[in-house]
Formats: structure tokens, C-alpha cells, sequence
């Protein structure tokens, strides 16, 4: 996957460097579909545009070549209206200053973007109020200063192998319901993928790292989130893999949380699933805060310093977990241990009232008091038939053992021989 | 200073007690190293390096303070001290020769177990990431040299091995196994607002929480520390932060030293 990512970057990087600098077409582009009628398949040649286009009918727009869209004011770059517009092949930059401005604004329905790849200062794509548009193989470059793909009020869109880095918030959806999210890869930005009050959104398959978040879900109802990677949102003191914020029966299977801060961070949300996701490496594995009524199952806990910590909830089903770091036996050969696995939310209940306790996380003498400190059962977070194997296997990333044999070696014979030296009566 | 140094090394790794330092590390280093083959992931910061770092933290501080107390005291109950002031030896050339020969055989036998235990490692079929194994690396060398010299500066100021081993377990408890009990009891009684740089100060107070502080924050996992914290740990990753550790390391050694020479002028005196 990150193979795929990485040539498909390879080769926009490629068009863009080679593209011929000052290849000024005849003509303005926007005269050319005032005159098209509707169906028809306009082909522009290769060449950079500097000038905005509004398209409004059913119309299908395709780069042959090396083909640049560029702005710099404070309209969009390209602006779909209507229905049925097909945008093909392009690349758009957006190099305007205007807060609220994009390199393609859409509304309408029916449309379908596909193999562009678009710069922006500002917002890569807006969908406003729009329907059944379908953003694929597409990729956007930002400055931090607005979102990838923003959408506003927009119902049943698909937005499919879109790679998105450097803005602020990778696809963000604003009451926006029944979108699907397949497959697209967001990295250094802000939250990669970011729900506010929108519901029954699906996200399959995306990739989110090296954001400070790498997904977000906030007053939202009924989002699948499966077979997602969230990995290394660890850069920032608030990051997370994904943070479910007061979100309402949302399910999360199958994906993978690798090394973040905290894996899944759950604050006032209820009646949410968390099942069969690998959760490995994080700092923190799983927190609850203030959250009721969630449940946790067939999850694996592989590596992670603290695997869950939970203050103000109750009622959370955690039962039939994997936690790598439990003493675990089994007498009826069930597959699932005897012993119980608990929480403890010392380290929580210590560092709300004063974060900057935080310093002592894992501190040897932190551990001390708090096994010393128990805290009382019903603060506890159980885990009443831990299973005894992962039901998903771990790969290791290890060096390779020549240069650790190496290592060993010249440990061994440095310090051998500054030993003998040392016993040497002069 | 050069002989001190040459015959603390000498009669330090002539010691029978230096051998069994050396089956200790190799055996702890093993079984950590052994236990890694269990965990399912070795890159960064997981719980099993929180444990292992956590075992170095333990073991490591109690057993440089106790060593470098002895080699001072040993010499003022034996006598030996007596002898030496009468030479024409300056006691800062004395004390670096001391720390100087310590060091040397202290790291000496550590990386020499740790080159063992991770041969044993790699023999059972284990695999690590190089760059974790040289940062728990010269984390242990960081704990063992700056607890060997605040050992030297406890072995400056008694004069039996009897008090050098109490006041040794005293600062290992102090320092290791309550600081944050004894932090949160004390900020518990300040305003509210300075509670985030008196624990800055602590943490440069306590050079086990420094180099701890620092080994999250190499192996990529300082954000953990929360908000507070953000700038000291920017600034602690940031390539320039090499010269915070050589200004601590120096202005550490400088403290102790200075402390050392005083205690042990001051005894010549008398």
C-alpha cells in the first residue's frame, strides 16, 4: 500500500517538474464550454491555464497531457454546479490567499472527479450541499490552511484512493450523512479524518498517520470505521488514533491503531463497538473518559506501555480481550483465562486534577504507589475472560542480525581489551 | 590523577566482587533480552522497554551509589587515605582519578554482559531493532556514570562502609522509589501555579528522572508527557539538545566534584 502511495507521488511529481512552463493555450478555457453543448467531451491541451472555469452543465473535462489550472484570486479554480460533470486529469493549483477558498468547489450532484492531483493554499475540494459526487485516484498537496476535501451538508458522496498531506484537516465532513471513504491516505496534517454531526458515514480501508489525530468522530451517529490503519498520531501532547467524541453507536472493527499516543480515545460517547481491532504500541492502548455503555470485544493489546485507563465511566463492557501483558491460565482449556484483567486509573485520576503529573508516566516510583494505592473495585476497569492467544498475528520490524551480531562483538572485544589493558601490571 | 586512575581500574577489576557484577548484568541483561522474544513488537517505546528500562532504573542506581561510596570509604577505614594525604597529591587529581578508574571498569563490565546477553539473545533466535538496543544502551552507561559520582561524593563524607551503604540506600530510595510520592506530597502544598516549573526544576534535579525523561522522548514518545511539557521536550529532540546533555553531564560533575573536594579538604584539616 505504502509502495502504491509512494509511486503514485512519484509520478505527479514527475508530471508537475516536467511540465513546459510557459505553454499559454489560444483561447480562454471557459469560452470553450460556454460553447460546448450539453454531453459533450471537451480535451484540453497540454498546457497551464491561468484562469478560473465555472462549469454548470452536464459536461465531461479532460487534461491530454500535462494540462495546469491556476488562480490566484479569490475564486475557486474550478467551480461544478449542476449535475453530471466529469473532471478528468487535471492538475489545479490554488495559490490565492482567500480564507474560505478551494482549488475545485462543488455543489450540485452526479459528479465525478477523478485523476487530478491539486496544490492549494487554501482548501483542496469543497462540497457544498452536494450529492453522489465520486473524488477518486486523486491526490492533494496544502499549506496547513484548510482542509483536503471539506464537506458541507453533502449527502452520498464517495471519495476513493485520495492521498492528502499537509493541510489542516484531511477529509472533514460537516453534516454531511451516507458518505463513503475508501482506501485514502492522509498524512501530516491536522485530524486526518474528522466527522462533526454527521451520520452513517462509512470509512473502509483508509491510512491515517503522522497526523495529530488520525481520525476524529464527534457528535456523529452510526459510522462503520473498518479495517482502517491509524498509525504514529503521535507528535502532538493531545494526539490519538482515533477519538470518538460524544458519537453514538459507532462501530469499530478490524483496524489497525499502531503506535500512537492513545490508540482509541473514547470521551463521552455511548453504545459503541470496539471489536477485533489490532491495538499495538500505543502509550496508552484504550481510554475511556466520562464515557457509559460502550463495549470492547476480541480486540488484541500487544505492546502498548498502559493498555487502557478509564476515569468517569462505568458500564463498559470489556469482556474476551486480548491483553499481551496479563497473567493469564486457563484450566478448562476454553481458550479464556481464569484470571481476570483489571485497570487501574490511578495514573488518570492523579494527572486530571494535575496534568503536569503526567512527567511521572511509568516513572519506577509512580508504579510503586500505585500499587501501594489501590484504587477501589468499582473505579476498575475488568476484563472478566481475557483470552489466552491473539487472534491476529504481530510482525516484528527487527534489525538484521549481522549488524546485531556485529554490535555484540565489538561490545565484547572493546571492552575484553580494555580489560586486560586494565589488569596489566604496568 | 593518571596513577589513581590506572590503580582504581587495577584493583577494581581484581576484585572478586567485580566478577560477580559481572554473572549479575549478564544474567538480568539476558533475561530482559530473553523476554523480548515474547513480546510481539520492538520498535519504540512499548511496555516492554517500560519494563526493562524500569528494572535498569531499580538496580542500576543502587549498586553505582553503593560501589562508589565504598572505593572512597574503603580507603578511610583501611587507612589507606591517611597515607595518600601525605603525598604530593592534589585531592581534585584524587577524586577524578577515582571516578576516571571507576567508571572505566564499571562500563567496562557492563558493555561487556550487555555484548553477552544480546550474543545469548540472538543465539535463541530473537531479534531486536539496533537502535533501540544503543539507546537502553547508553541510557544504563548514563545511570552508571552519574551515580558512581554522586556515590564518590556520598564515599567523601563517612567514614565507615557501614554509613556509606546506609546513606547509599537512603538516596537510592529517595531519589528512585518515592520521588513522586515525595513531589506530589510537597506540590500538594504550593500554589497551583507552580507546580509545572517546580517539577521542571525537579527533573534536572533528579539525574534519574532526567535521563529517564530523556530515553521517552528519544524513542519518539514525548508527546506522552502532556502539555505542559511540550516546549522542554521540542527543545530535548531538537539536534542542538546534544549540548544540553554535555552542559548537564558537566555542570552534574562539576557540583559533585566541587562538593567532593570540599568534604575531603576540609578532612585533611582536621
Amino acid at each position: 500500500m505504502a509502495m502504491k502511495m509512494t509511486n503514485y507521488i512519484i509520478i505527479i511529481l514527475a508530471l508537475w517538474l516536467g511540465m513546459p512552463a510557459a505553454a499559454g493555450a489560444a483561447g480562454s478555457l471557459q469560452s470553450k464550454i460556454d460553447k460546448a453543448p450539453k454531453g459533450a467531451v471537451i480535451e484540453i491541451e497540454q498546457g497551464v491555464y491561468e484562469e478560473t472555469i465555472k462549469i454548470s452543465k452536464p459536461i465531461v473535462l479532460e487534461g491530454k497531457g500535462n494540462v495546469l489550472l491556476r488562480s490566484c484570486g479569490s475564486e475557486p479554480t474550478v467551480s461544478l454546479n449542476g449535475k453530471g460533470v466529469t473532471l478528468r486529469n487535471i492538475h489545479v493549483e490554488y495559490c490565492g490567499d482567500e480564507g474560505e477558498s478551494s482549488g475545485i468547489y462543488v455543489s450540485g450532484s452526479n459528479h465525478i472527479l477523478e485523476g487530478l492531483s491539486i496544490k492549494t493554499k487554501r482548501f483542496g475540494v469543497r462540497l457544498d450541499n452536494a450529492a453522489e459526487v465520486i473524488i477518486r485516484d486523486t491526490w492533494i498537496n496544502g499549506s496547513k490552511k484548510g482542509n483536503g476535501i471539506d464537506l458541507w451538508q453533502s449527502k452520498q458522496n464517495s471519495i476513493e484512493n485520495v492521498v492528502v498531506s499537509n493541510v489542516s484537516d484531511g477529509l472533514y465532513l460537516e453534516r454531511s450523512n451516507g458518505n463513503t471513504l475508501r482506501e485514502n491516505h492522509i498524512q501530516n496534517s491536522r485530524y486526518g479524518i474528522h466527522l462533526m454531526f454527521s451520520d452513517d458515514n462509512l470509512l473502509y480501508e483508509n491510512v491515517s498517520s503522522n497526523n495529530s489525530t488520525g481520525s476524529m468522530v464527534m457528535e456523529a451517529t452510526g459510522t462503520v470505521i473498518k479495517n482502517n490503519k491509524f498509525s504514529y498520531n503521535n507528535k502532538n501532547v493531545n494526539a490519538q488514533g482515533l477519538l470518538l467524541y460524544k458519537a453514538f453507536d459507532t462501530d469499530v472493527r478490524g483496524n489497525e491503531f499502531i503506535s500512537n499516543r492513545v490508540g482509541i480515545f473514547i470521551e463521552e460517547a455511548e453504545e459503541n463497538k470496539v471489536e477485533s481491532n489490532k491495538i499495538m504500541d500505543n502509550f496508552i492502548g484504550v481510554q475511556f473518559k466520562k464515557a457509559n455503555g460502550n463495549s470492547a470485544a476480541e480486540n488484541n493489546f500487544i505492546g502498548n506501555v498502559n493498555d487502557a485507563q478509564a476515569i468517569e465511566s462505568s458500564d463498559n463492557r470489556m469482556d474476551g480481550n486480548f491483553w499481551d501483558a496479563s497473567s493469564k491460565v486457563d484450566a478448562n482449556g476454553n481458550g479464556i483465562s481464569e484470571i481476570a484483567f483489571t485497570a487501574d486509573p490511578y495514573f488518570l485520576t492523579l494527572t486530571a486534577d494535575v496534568p503536569e503529573y503526567q512527567l511521572f508516566f511509568q516513572s519506577p516510583g509512580l508504579i510503586l504507589l500505585q500499587n501501594m494505592l489501590k484504587s477501589p473495585t468499582d473505579k476498575l476497569l475488568i476484563d472478566s475472560a481475557p483470552l489466552m492467544d491473539m487472534t491476529m498475528k504481530a510482525e516484528k520490524e527487527k534489525s538484521s542480525s549481522i549488524t546485531l551480531w556485529i554490535m555484540s562483538s565489538v561490545m565484547v572485544l572493546t571492552s575484553l581489551s580494555l580489560f586486560i589493558l586494565g589488569r596489566k601490571r604496568r | 590523577m593518571w596513577n589513581i586512575w590506572r590503580s582504581e581500574l587495577r584493583m577494581t577489576v581484581r576484585q572478586r566482587s567485580y566478577y560477580s557484577f559481572l554473572v549479575l548484568w549478564v544474567v538480568v541483561l539476558s533475561l530482559l533480552f530473553l523476554l523480548q522474544s515474547s513480546a510481539p513488537s520492538l520498535t519504540g517505546y512499548t511496555n516492554m522497554t517500560g519494563t526493562i528500562v524500569n528494572v535498569a532504573l531499580y538496580i542500576i542506581p543502587l549498586f553505582m551509589l553503593i560501589i562508589g561510596s565504598f572505593s572512597i570509604a574503603n580507603e578511610m577505614e583501611s587507612g589507606q587515605w591517611r597515607l595518600l594525604s601525605t603525598y604530593p597529591l592534589s585531592t581534585i587529581s584524587y577524586i577524578a582519578g577515582k571516578i576516571g578508574g571507576q567508571f572505566t571498569a564499571q562500563a567496562i563490565v557492563f558493555t561487556f554482559s550487555y555484548g553477552i546477553s544480546l550474543a545469548i539473545g540472538l543465539i535463541s533466535g530473537n531479534g531486536f531493532s539496533g537502535e533501540w538496543l544503543l539507546s537502553i544502551y547508553f541510557f544504563s552507561i548514563s545511570l552508571i556514570f552519574f551515580f558512581l559520582i554522586l556515590g564518590i561524593t556520598v564515599g567523601c563524607f563517612v567514614s565507615t562502609r557501614w554509613q556509606a551503604l546506609s546513606i547509599s540506600v537512603i538516596i537510592w530510595f529517595f531519589l528512585i522509589m518515592i520521588w513522586p510520592t515525595a513531589l506530589i506530597g510537597v506540590l500538594g502544598n504550593v500554589p497551583y501555579t507552580w507546580i509545572a516549573p517546580l517539577m521542571k526544576i525537579a527533573i534536572f534535579s533528579n539525574p534519574a528522572e532526567f535521563l529517564r525523561v530523556s530515553l521517552v522522548v528519544s524513542l519518539d514518545g514525548g508527546a506522552v508527557f502532556g502539555q505542559s511539557y511540550d516546549s522542554l521536550v521540542t527543545s530535548l529532540k531538537a539536534p542542538s539538545a546534544i549540548y544540553v546533555y554535555i552542559l548537564y553531564g558537566i555542570g552534574y560533575l562539576t557540583i559533585t566534584v566541587l562538593c567532593s573536594v570540599l568534604l575531603l579538604e576540609r578532612r585533611k584539616r582536621r
